[in-house]
């Protein structure tokens, strides 16, 4: 284990429980779209909350990733005490976003171009569709695409008290006819590739908003309209 | 830390006391413990988990390695308040013996109170491994045997 011993974040208290409740959780926001799961089994302490690491963003690492999943960290998470963290519970390898590996741990070169899971706050979506290690899937393989976790301002089920909140109103698979969620921080540019995302199915990125206390899932197989908020003027073409 | 200064000696310190702690029979480290009457603030950060370890050995003590075989090990990791990380690896299921053992790896980084558990605890317990250790050899060295090839002759 090479990882740096001092700056180290604590995981789940009782590892096997807290990871079972949070896939448990995962699976039911992931086959319900817009359900939003609230996480509770974990705290987080300053060092990880300094590196704008949300406790949802780091139960979801904890919970999903092992050696065998590849992740990359966009730059503002790209931090010392998260990817520590998640290489010492987890011992995935880490990758930034031109596909080189970021932490020493393997001394033979990783031949994996595409990880399976990419970290970033909503801003730095920016140009980021195309981006060579992101995976749609291939056809015959469709389940081999990345997962996407977003970190957002917020989500609700209800109105958001944010100025910056959307409301999108979700259709598909798991849905009985539509569900609204609001939510605060998304852009212009990550919500068009959600849409557009949905079009390339049955290849296509699933997405996890990651807010600060709770998630929710935007799988390939969801379709997403903006809708217009009564007391908000922020209006996207579906 | 104090490993900033002597990188290479707080090492080999380090790895002297976490293979004592790791040798140790439990009743006896953990009763030794509890007279030094240190109560350490920590928290876990890898609980104790049960794994298995492939041993390797040599030939003779100086071939080239070969897979032995596998046996089970208990890891656990505590981070003291102050920051330090206290590691322990030992042989067996005892998670208490591995969770004691990385608050003691911790509390010695932390350093208020190394001298008296390196005193009180550390060489109390090296010198009883020490003794065992030397028992073991002298059972063992009775049925040594050596293996040679007599000269045949033919070539």
């Amino acid at each position: 284990m090479s990882a740096q011993l001092d700056s180290l974040h604590l995981g789940f208290d009782d590892p096997v429980h807290g990871s079972q409740q949070v896939f448990r959780q995962l699976l039911k926001a992931m086959s319900e779209p817009g359900s939003v799961e609230e996480v509770t089994c974990i705290d987080v302490d300053g060092s990880l909350i300094d590196a704008g690491f949300y406790k949802t963003s780091y139960a979801v690492g904890l919970s999903l990733l092992d050696s065998q999943t590849p992740i990359a960290l966009s730059p503002s998470l790209d931090q010392t005490v998260i990817s520590n963290s998640l290489v010492f519970h987890c011992a995935c390898p880490i990758f930034d976003l031109t596909g080189s590996e970021t932490n020493q741990k393997s001394n033979k070169q990783q031949d994996k171009s595409e990880v399976e899971f990419l970290f970033l706050n909503a801003k730095e979506w920016k140009g980021l569709s195309k981006n060579k290690i992101l995976s749609l899937g291939d056809l015959a393989y469709p389940e081999r695409s990345t997962t996407i976790v977003v970190q957002v301002d917020a989500v609700d089920s209800d109105l958001l008290d944010q100025e910056n909140t959307q409301k999108l109103s979700l259709s598909g698979p798991g849905i009985e006819s539509t569900r609204d969620v609001y939510v605060a921080g998304l852009n212009g540019e990550l919500i068009c590739s959600i849409q557009e995302n949905h079009n390339a199915f049955p290849l296509g990125y699933d997405f996890i908003l990651a807010a600060p206390n709770a998630f929710l899932c935007l799988p390939r197989t969801c379709s997403v309209e903006v809708r217009k908020i009564s007391s908000n003027t922020v209006t996207k073409g579906a | 830390m104090n490993a900033a200064i002597e990188p290479n000696k707080f090492n080999t310190d380090r790895q002297a006391w976490m293979s004592i702690l790791a040798r140790a029979d439990f009743d006896d480290l953990q009763e030794r413990w509890s007279s030094l009457s240190i109560t350490p603030s920590y928290s876990k950060l890898r609980p104790a988990e049960i794994g298995m370890v492939m041993v390797r050995a040599r030939v003779n003590g100086n071939g080239s390695p070969f897979n032995m075989g596998e046996a089970t090990a208990t890891r656990c990791s505590v981070k003291m308040k102050s920051g330090e990380v206290g590691a322990s690896y030992i042989l067996g299921r005892n998670k208490l013996h591995a969770t004691l053992a990385a608050v003691i790896d911790g509390e010695m980084q932390r350093g208020e109170f190394q001298q008296k558990i390196r005193h009180e605890l550390l060489t109390p317990l090296q010198a009883i491994e020490k003794v065992r250790q030397k028992r073991k050899q002298a059972k063992a060295s009775k049925t040594k045997v050596d293996f040679f090839t007599l000269a045949r002759g033919e070539d």
